[in-house]
């Protein structure tokens, strides 16, 4: 009886330390991101942290690229990724300039779970996200690990800064 | 006999449970700092409150408020001074302090709670505009903390189906502390959320309905959007929801669902029933595309998880370790708690935002 108490003991003391531990060690990620964490400033929103978005449309080939596809530049800088899309920016030498995930606009997720539904929505609107650069020309697109599209969209940057250039 | 058994054994087990879980809890009283309205006009009285979620003592509060001016570019034409607005000498319940009138149009109301207790002092500061908002087609900074660069963001898009904009109003705040700050891994992180309200309207379209209706219609300043990680169309008839992109629907009440949705946008977590979408992130994932798989990560969570919780979701060839109601399995009126893979998850994500 008095071996099994010790037991316990050590065995409670271990648990113990392994849950202090643990939550020292959430309590110290916490300070540690919110020392990281610089306060909420409207300048945030300003053209310092301009990006462009890509507005056009998409069928179940990927995106179209036509007279209506359009850029702006947006104030705020990308989002932290989340999702299974990746989308490669490549400038006009087929270099790499930028990599992201994001949550896919072509899908729908009906999340209930009595009757989920994901479906690939054949025709739509998507926007997407892009540095604020001059030298984009194509995007790559791939999902889970697969690269499914690749589209020039050299031609809409190049008349976005040119409408832009004309503003000035 | 039986005092024996008490000394050797009980006492212990009870000591250790004791500490276990004490030391497992924030320092109390945990609290929220709140403003009500969310987004008030320039003329609306403000009450501040500083709720108490757990017991504990406050030694003392100081209320700061600071008030700067912005124009319709969203520059600060006139930056505030911090003013002690109020003090409290050992209170005992929640705090409050209301405004004798309004701050006028086109300001940011910066305020903080500098909060002393026996163990420790802390310090709230939450950044809020009047309505209506002056900068052109950008959401309304509602109840705003970091760096939007540094902390997750979700910016709230009335309905067109919306009669009255004060109940969607009220339930965006609703939302802030019956969903967000009510579930307790979020809670624990709540500086780091920052939430915005759209001044322009999005319709919300039936997932049967969608032959006939289209897809979701979003905002018309959507692009200006972007920088968020969540949007979420907050509508009042009741709809079959869906979500595409980081744009999701919900009713304006449904706190559960707007977890469940917000744990696939904020965090990349994924659905735990069968049917779902199912992936097996890099990076502590809560699906596995293998029993093995998960199984294997079923000792990463201490004593919340063994290998034998691993189970498949339906017939789906996915497997999960979380509990039958986690959130990412769950959606609807009421909200419950992301499980500890989840968990895990979300520690990874809101650190890697914070700090890379």
């Amino acid at each position: 009886m008095k071996n099994l108490g010790i037991y316990l003991t050590i065995l409670c003391c271990a648990l113990f330390v392994s849950n202090a531990q643990s939550q020292q060690d959430s309590t110290a990620d916490r300070d540690r991101v919110e020392k990281s964490t610089a306060p909420f400033s409207i300048d945030y929103f300003s053209k310092k942290n301009a990006i462009l978005v890509l507005t056009t449309s998409f069928d179940k080939n990927g995106l179209v690229i036509d007279e209506k596809s359009r850029i702006v530049e947006v104030n705020g800088k990308m989002p932290y990724p989340s999702g299974r899309l990746n989308i490669k920016v490549l400038n006009r030498g087929g270099e790499e300039i930028f990599n992201y995930f994001m949550q896919d606009p072509m899908q729908l997720r009906s999340c209930d779970e009595k009757e989920s539904k994901v479906i690939f929505i054949e025709k739509g609107i998507i926007q997407l996200p892009l540095p604020l650069s001059k030298d984009i020309a194509t995007l790559v697109l791939t999902r889970d690990e697969k690269p499914f599209h690749k589209v020039d969209i050299q031609r809409v940057v190049e008349n976005y800064w040119k409408e832009r250039g004309n503003e000035r | 006999m039986i005092l024996k058994i008490v000394k050797t054994v009980l006492l212990p087990l009870a000591a250790a449970f004791a500490l276990m879980f004490f030391s497992s809890c924030e320092q109390s009283p945990i609290t929220l700092a709140l403003h009500d309205p969310i987004h008030p006009t320039g003329t609306q009285a403000v009450t501040y409150s500083l709720t108490k979620v757990t017991d504990g003592s406050i030694n003392s509060a100081n209320l700061y408020v600071t008030v700067s001016t912005i124009n319709s570019s969203g520059t600060v034409t006139s930056a505030g001074t911090e003013t002690l607005v109020n003090t409290w000498s050992s209170p005992s319940g929640n705090l409050s302090y209301t405004t004798s009138g309004g701050y006028g149009n086109n300001k940011l109301v910066t305020y903080r709670f500098d909060v002393t207790t026996p163990e420790q002092r802390k310090n709230f500061t939450v950044t809020f505009s009047t309505r209506p908002y002056p900068v052109t087609d950008m959401p309304a900074p509602v109840y705003v903390q970091g760096d939007p660069d540094d902390v997750m963001d979700l910016v709230f898009i009335p309905d067109t189906d919306i009669t009255d904009l004060n109940v969607f109003r009220s339930h965006c705040r609703s939302m802030i502390v019956e969903s967000f700050f009510d579930e307790p891994k979020l809670r624990f992180w709540r500086r780091q959320f920052n939430f915005y309200i759209n001044p322009l309207t999005g319709t919300a379209t039936d997932y049967d309905r969608i032959d006939t209706d289209g897809l979701h219609v979003v905002p018309s300043n959507n692009a200006n959007l972007t920088f968020a990680e969540g949007r979420v169309l907050m509508h009042q008839n009741n709809l079959r929801d869906y979500a595409s992109g980081g744009l999701f629907s919900t009713e304006m009440q449904n706190r559960g669902t707007v977890l469940h949705e917000a744990g696939h946008a904020w965090f990349d977590l994924y659905d735990e029933y069968a049917g779902g979408v199912h992936v097996q992130t890099a990076e502590l994932p809560n699906n596995w595309s293998s029993l093995s798989a998960a199984q294997t990560a079923g000792s990463d969570y201490g004593s919340c998880k063994t290998s034998a919780d691993a189970v498949q979701m339906g017939t789906s060839g996915w497997y999960k370790l979380c509990v039958s109601n986690c959130q990412m399995l769950t959606t609807g009126l009421t909200h419950t708690t992301y499980d500890c893979p989840c968990q895990s998850r979300i520690n990874f994500v809101i650190l890697d935002n914070a700090i890379n």
